[in-house]
C-alpha cells in the first residue's frame, strides 16, 4: 500500500537519512521514537507539507513523491488537530466534502453515521471547537478525516494532550475504527506502551534515522542497535568480549570480570568486542523454596537490594551484584513483589535468562 | 526586610507617578482648547461650508485609502509571511521606508517622480497626480498601504500554519485553504488593519500636503484645513477642527479596542 524508499529529507533543523519502508493495505504501522527524532517531518513529508531531497514514495503503486498534499488521498491528524476555530464542528467535520464533490446533505449525512460511531453526536450542534475537550477535540479530528475517505491516515502523537483515562478510550478504539474502515495507519509516537498495544509493525526512528522495523517482539527481544536497545529501557546494558562459543551459546567476559553465557548470534568470533544486555522484565529473583527451572539455570548472581521504587503495577528494584560494584534493575509485578516480602539490604539471587539477552557486536554503536 | 519593601514602594510609586504625569499632560492639552471652544463655535463650525467639505474629503479618502491598503495589504502580507522570498531581510526593511521615513520627505519623493517621464506619462495616461484630489488618494495610500502590508504579515504570522496544512491534507486546493481557513481566522486583525489604515490615512499630512499641495476647498482635508485655519489665524474655526478630529480618534481607537478585546483570540 504505502512503500518508501530511500527518503532523505532536510532543512534547517530536521534531517531524514536514507529511509526505507513498507506497509500493507490495512496494516498498522508505528513509527516509535524519543522527541527530534524526526518522526513528524517523516508524517509531513508523506503528506506533501515537506519536499524530500531523494527518493521515492509510493500509494498503491503510484508515484506521489511529488504530488502536491491535496492529490494524495491521505489522512493526516497533527499534533494539534487543528480544528478549524471558526467553523462549528459540523463544519469541522465535512470541512473535506466540497473539494472532494461530495454533496452537503450527503456529507451531513456521513458526519452524523461518524459521529454515531465516534461518540460525538451530542457534540455536532457545538458551535466553537475550542470548548471541546482534548478526547472529543480527538474524535472530532478523526471524523473530519474519515470524512473524505482516505485509503491511508497518518497520525501524530494522537494521545499525548491527553489524560491517561481518555487515552486508553481511544487507544482500544482507533484499532476498531481502523479496522472497519480498512484504512492504512501510519502512527507516530514517542510511548512505548501506545507502541506495542497498537503497532502489527514497529519502525523505530532515532536521530533522523530508521534504527529497525520489525514485529513488537523483534523490536524486544533482538534491538538490532544500542540505540533501539536504549529506548526500549533496556537499562541493564555490559560490553565484553567472546570468550567461546558452541552451537547453543556464547560464553562472554564482561569488562567487570563477570561470566556469562548468552544466546548465539550469526557472524560472532572467538575475542570480538559485544554489547549485550537485559531488559529489568526479564530478570528473574530466585526464590529458595522453589526449585529452579531448567532455563532459569544460567547466568545466576547473588545479589543486594539496595532501592525499591513503587511504580504502580510493578516494583523497581536496584539490585547490586555482589563483589562487582555492577547495578542490575528489575522489574517486578506487584504481587510477587508482595508475596517475596523484600526489603531493603536484603541478599538475593538472581538469574539473568540466556534466552532473555540480546548481544550486538561492539562495532554496531553509533 | 523593611529596607527591601521601602525600595519596592519607591518603585512602585516613580513609576506609576510617571504615567499618572503623561496622562494629567494629555488631558492638560484638551482642556487647554476649551477657552475657544464653546457651543456656538461648534455649530457654526460644523454648519461652516470649508468644515463640512474637509471632513468629507477626509472621511472619503481615506475610506478610499484603507479600502486599498487591504485590497494590496492581505495578499502581499500573506505572500511576505508565507512565502520563502529571496534576501527577506532586505525586501523586509525596504517596505518599512515608507512607513518610517518623515511624511514629508516621501511627499517630496512623490513630487519628484511625477515629474519625471514615467510619472508624467501616467498622469497623462491615467489622472493628474500633482496638486489634484488624486494626490491626495496616491499620497496617503503610499504610506498606508506599507503600514497595511505590515500589519497584515504579522497577523498571518500568528495563525499556525498547521490549519492551512489540514485543509490541504482535506483536499482543498492553496487558494482554497487561503479562502477557507487563513482568511475567516484573520477577519478580527483584518478588521484592525482596515480601522488602522483608516486613521492613519486620516492624520496623514506631511506627504499629502507635498503632493496635493493646500488649495482651499480643492485638496482641503481635515489635517490641511488646521495648518490653513491657523496660517491665516482663525483660531476658533482650527480648534473645531481638531476637536473633530480628537474625537474621531478617540472613536476610532475605541472601536479598535472593543473590536479586538472580543476576535482576535484565536490560537
Amino acid at each position: 500500500m504505502i512503500q518508501v524508499r530511500n527518503l532523505t529529507v532536510a532543512g534547517p533543523g530536521f534531517y531524514l537519512d536514507d529511509i526505507s519502508f513498507s506497509v500493507s493495505k490495512a496494516g498498522y504501522l508505528i513509527v516509535l521514537g524519543p522527541s527530534g527524532a524526526g518522526k513528524t517531518v517523516l508524517l509531513d513529508t508523506l503528506a506533501g507539507l515537506k519536499k524530500p531531497q531523494k527518493g521515492r514514495i509510493l500509494f498503491a503503486g503510484r508515484d506521489i513523491t511529488y504530488a502536491l498534499p491535496e492529490e494524495r488521498k491521505i489522512g493526516y491528524i497533527q499534533q494539534n488537530l487543528a480544528l478549524f476555530p471558526h467553523l462549528s464542528i459540523m463544519e469541522n467535520i465535512t470541512f473535506g466534502a466540497r473539494p472532494n464533490r461530495i454533496p452537503p446533505s450527503r456529507a451531513r449525512e456521513r458526519a452524523r453515521e461518524l459521529a454515531a460511531f465516534l461518540g460525538i453526536e451530542h457534540l455536532l450542534s457545538r458551535s466553537n471547537p475550542l470548548t471541546l475537550s482534548g478526547g472529543e477535540k480527538q474524535r472530532v479530528a478523526l471524523a473530519r478525516t474519515l470524512l473524505v475517505e482516505p485509503d491511508i491516515i497518518l497520525m501524530d502523537e494522537p494521545f499525548s494532550a491527553l489524560d491517561s483515562f481518555t487515552r486508553r478510550q481511544l487507544i482500544f478504539l482507533l484499532p476498531e475504527i481502523f479496522t472497519r474502515f480498512k484504512v492504512t495507519v501510519i502512527h507516530v509516537t514517542h510511548d512505548l506502551q501506545e507502541a506495542f498495544l497498537l503497532g502489527d509493525k514497529i519502525a523505530v526512528l532515532i536521530d533522523g534515522r530508521l534504527q529497525q522495523i520489525g514485529s513488537r517482539d523483534d523490536i524486544y527481544r533482538r534491538p538490532a542497535t544500542l540505540e533501539v536497545a536504549r529506548l526500549l529501557l533496556n537499562r541493564n546494558m555490559f560490553s565484553g568480549r567472546v570468550d567461546a562459543i558452541s552451537s547453543t551459546e556464547i560464553i562472554a567476559q564482561s569488562s567487570q570480570g563477570l561470566t556469562f553465557q548468552l544466546p548465539v548470534i550469526p557472524n560472532l568470533y572467538l575475542g570480538d568486542k559485544i554489547h549485550f544486555g537485559i531488559n529489568p522484565r526479564e530478570v528473574v529473583i530466585i526464590r529458595h523454596d522453589r526449585p529452579l527451572a531448567p532455563r532459569v539455570q544460567s547466568n545466576i548472581f547473588p545479589a543486594t537490594v539496595r532501592s525499591i521504587f513503587d511504580q504502580y503495577g510493578s516494583y523497581l528494584l536496584f539490585l547490586d551484584l555482589a563483589g562487582t560494584g555492577m547495578k542490575i534493575e528489575l522489574e517486578l509485578p506487584g504481587y510477587i513483589y508482595h508475596d517475596m516480602a523484600l526489603k531493603m539490604g536484603e541478599q538475593v539471587t538472581v538469574s539473568l535468562k540466556k534466552d532473555s539477552f540480546w548481544v550486538l557486536p561492539a562495532n554496531e554503536e553509533g | 526586610m523593611g529596607r527591601k519593601k521601602i525600595v519596592a514602594r519607591a518603585f512602585t510609586v516613580a513609576f506609576s507617578g510617571l504615567l499618572a504625569m503623561v496622562f494629567m499632560y494629555i488631558l492638560l492639552l484638551l482642556f487647554s482648547q476649551v477657552s475657544y471652544l464653546n457651543k456656538d463655535v461648534l455649530v457654526s463650525s460644523l454648519q461652516d461650508k470649508e468644515v463640512r467639505f474637509a471632513l468629507a474629503l477626509s472621511l472619503e479618502s481615506a475610506l478610499v485609502v484603507a479600502a486599498l491598503a487591504l485590497l494590496i495589504g492581505i495578499p502581499a502580507g500573506y505572500a511576505l509571511s508565507r512565502f520563502s522570498v529571496p534576501a527577506k531581510a532586505v525586501i523586509d526593511t525596504v517596505m518599512d521606508l515608507p512607513v518610517v521615513i518623515s511624511p514629508v520627505a516621501l511627499g517630496a519623493m512623490l513630487l519628484i517622480f511625477f515629474n519625471t517621464t514615467p510619472g508624467l506619462l501616467f498622469q497623462e495616461h491615467f489622472f493628474p497626480v500633482v496638486f489634484n484630489v488624486t494626490g491626495i488618494i496616491v499620497a496617503q495610500a503610499t504610506i498606508v498601504v506599507f503600514l497595511a502590508i505590515r500589519l497584515m504579515k504579522s497577523i498571518f504570522d500568528a495563525i499556525d500554519p498547521t490549519y492551512e496544512m489540514a485543509a490541504r491534507v482535506l483536499g482543498e486546493s492553496k487558494a482554497g485553504a487561503f479562502w477557507r481557513v487563513t482568511l475567516p481566522m484573520a477577519r478580527p486583525g483584518i478588521i484592525a488593519t482596515f480601522i488602522l489604515s483608516w486613521a492613519r490615512a486620516l492624520g496623514e499630512f506631511g506627504a499629502t500636503v507635498t503632493l496635493a499641495g493646500a488649495t482651499r476647498m480643492k485638496t482641503e482635508t481635515l489635517p490641511i484645513a488646521i495648518y490653513l485655519n491657523l496660517s491665516s489665524v482663525r483660531i476658533e474655526k482650527a480648534v473645531a477642527l481638531v476637536s473633530i478630529i480628537v474625537l474621531l480618534a478617540f472613536l476610532i481607537l475605541l472601536a479598535l479596542r472593543l473590536l479586538t478585546d472580543k476576535g482576535a483570540l484565536y490560537q
